[in-house]
């Protein structure tokens, strides 16, 4: 039943969307949830969307989802005999309805009501993005989309594609497909555009395609080598790495290209730009020797190494004061988020391969690429490292995936 | 066999018919080729023959591979890729013979051109790669240019880890991955 209704919900997104092809759905194995140190909450199975909202909420590592069957009714009293510290109740009809309620004085913390909007998931995402910051404090990130590349074919021959799902991978639909390698996806600040790599002019170049449109810009310059294109929080600029002679160094282009500037001048490759706010620039630079996460203002000048750990820190990606990393350490790499002001870190992948990792806008979660196998998959990790969860697709390799920021 | 492929062969095959007739009509046939690679007196050209096809310019003489060589399996031109360690772009000894021989036709056929294809394992972050296969493209690039390649026949693109020649996630398929190829254009 579950099936049918998300095949329906798929099949009408598709229809609303006829300029995009559908791709293949991501399936979903959850490797941990076991939060039980976090909130207990119960969501009464109020409709289809209830359980999206707890499948979101269990993604976090923040709550101890309480089956609804150890609570039927919903009573005060049979809340607090299944432990519940919150409850999710509503009804769902054209919009979703809700209410949040704190079991121990039994009066709602909130009255919610969603409109309604034609990918009926986004609804849920939205109620869980509610129940999220009600609790914690902190803005829900639910709500929000993922871009990956998938390759599938033989080895030399492969076919790429760029797609672009709802953050629990649902809803996919690939934007691009090339012959030639598609990497690096970047998600312009208001999710409507997607700035990425392609190999498909013989090297590789920057471009920025609109996603309602599918109108698709070059950027760089046709002349170079160029990758890792980040925009800027402003959205009017792209840090992008522009090679010469294998040498490559940061750069910020604008976002319709010209404009290009050189930020960083350094013997060896400076890469992998990302921005920490408006005026600072975390890239990656192994003028030391190994590779290592570096700093500098948006204008140049003021480098200064910030990864002290580990010989190899890579890859960064930035949510407020979180920096997601690939760290490799003897024959694996694995995911480390650091806390730039406490320099505290926390290993939060699980593969041995794991590299790319795309933090959520809120810094909750960290979504990844892991070996996974004989298939490259995708994986989310809570950043407390108790939620852990693998997205894979049947069709093909999946990797590379960018987080898109704050959805309207 | 793709359009590319038979391109190659019937432009080759073009330059075997003005420039040594009795190794011609053979568009399909390694066998012919190697026949070419064979005949030494190829080896003290000086120019003849090619140069009138145009297309490669007349060799300087100081080669003894040909452009013919190239089709030839059993010529050490036959050998295009060479392989790397972990996180190094030096070129081990044993590919030095290799690109010395390329090196040889190259500099003896400036109209020759090349792509020079690095590559990485999956290890290690995607972006990083890049640039650490152009790294090793940029090596056997400089390492021909002192072998007298002129800068202009070659032409250097890293594609990091995006196109592995074999799949795996063991040292044996790492290392067939951390490579540069050699293309020669029209090939």
């Amino acid at each position: 039943m579950k099936k049918k209704l998300l095949a329906t919900l798929l099949f009408s997104a598709c229809v609303l969307l006829p300029t995009v092809t559908p791709a293949e759905e991501l399936h979903i194995r959850i490797d941990s949830d076991a939060a039980a140190d976090g909130t207990r909450i119960v969501v009464a199975p109020f409709g289809p969307l209830a359980k999206v909202i707890e499948a979101d909420l269990q993604r976090s590592g923040r709550f101890a989802l309480i089956d609804p069957a150890r609570a039927a009714g919903m009573s005060p009293d049979a809340l607090r005999a299944a432990g519940a510290q919150y409850a999710v109740v509503g009804t769902q009809s054209s919009s979703l309805d809700f209410q949040l309620i704190d079991v121990g004085s039994g009066q709602p913390v909130g009255s919610f009501r969603i409109p309604a909007h034609p990918n009926q998931r986004r609804m849920a995402h939205k109620a869980a993005d509610l129940v999220f910051e009600k609790i914690t404090g902190v803005k829900g990130a639910f709500d929000t989309r993922i871009a990956y590349v998938s390759a599938s074919g033989p080895a030399r021959g492969q076919t790429f594609q760029l797609i672009v799902s709802d953050a629990d991978g649902f809803n996919p639909r690939t934007i691009a497909s090339s012959r030639q390698p598609v990497m690096s996806p970047s998600w312009s600040p208001d999710g409507r555009q997607l700035a990425y790599v392609s190999y498909e002019s013989g090297r590789p170049m920057v471009y920025v395609q609109d996603l309602a449109s599918g109108g698709k810009r070059a950027v760089s310059d046709p002349g170079k080598s160029t990758t890792s294109p980040a925009w800027s929080p402003d959205g009017r600029s792209l840090a992008v790495s522009v090679a010469n002679r294998g040498d490559y160094d940061i750069f910020v282009v604008g976002a319709n290209g010209g404009g290009m500037r050189q930020i960083t001048n350094s013997r060896g490759i400076d890469t992998e730009p990302q921005w920490a706010g408006a005026n600072t620039i975390v890239f990656t630079s192994d003028r030391g020797g190994q590779p290592q996460l570096y700093q500098t203002t948006a204008s140049g000048g003021g480098e200064s190494r910030m990864s002290f750990n580990g010989s190899y820190n890579a890859g960064a990606s930035i949510a407020g004061n979180n920096v997601a990393m690939v760290r490799q350490n003897g024959g694996s790499s694995n995911i480390t988020v650091m806390n730039a002001a406490s320099h505290e870190e926390r290993v939060v992948s699980r593969g041995t391969q794991d590299d790319s990792p795309a933090i959520a806008p809120n810094g909750t979660m960290v979504l990844y690429a892991t070996d996974g196998g004989s298939r490259g998959s995708l994986a989310v990790a809570s950043d407390n490292g108790k939620a852990h969860q693998i997205l894979y697709s049947q069709a093909g390799d999946v990797r590379d995936p960018a987080w898109s920021p704050y959805l309207d | 066999m793709n359009m590319k492929t038979i391109l190659a062969y019937l432009l080759v095959s073009a330059f075997l018919v003005t420039g040594c007739s009795q190794q011609g009509g053979n568009p399909n046939g390694a066998g012919g080729a190697g026949g070419a690679g064979g005949a030494g007196g190829y080896g003290s050209n000086n120019g003849y023959g090619y140069g009138n096809g145009g297309n490669y310019g007349a060799g300087n003489g100081s080669s003894q591979y040909t452009p013919a060589d190239l089709r030839n399996p059993n010529s050490v031109l036959a050998q295009r890729v060479i392989y790397f360690d972990l996180d190094s772009s030096n070129i081990r000894p044993e590919y030095q013979s290799v690109l010395d021989a390329h090196s040889s036709l190259l500099a003896a056929y400036p109209n020759l051109k090349v792509r020079l294809e690095g590559h990485a394992d999956e290890r290690g972050s995607r972006e990083y790669n890049v640039a650490l296969s152009e790294r090793r493209g940029y090596s056997v690039l400089d390492y021909m240019q002192i072998k007298g390649v002129s800068s202009n026949s070659m032409e250097v693109i890293g594609y990091g880890e995006e196109i592995p020649a074999v799949f795996g996630h063991n040292e044996s398929a790492w290392g067939k991955n951390r490579r540069v190829e050699i293309k020669y254009a029209g090939e």
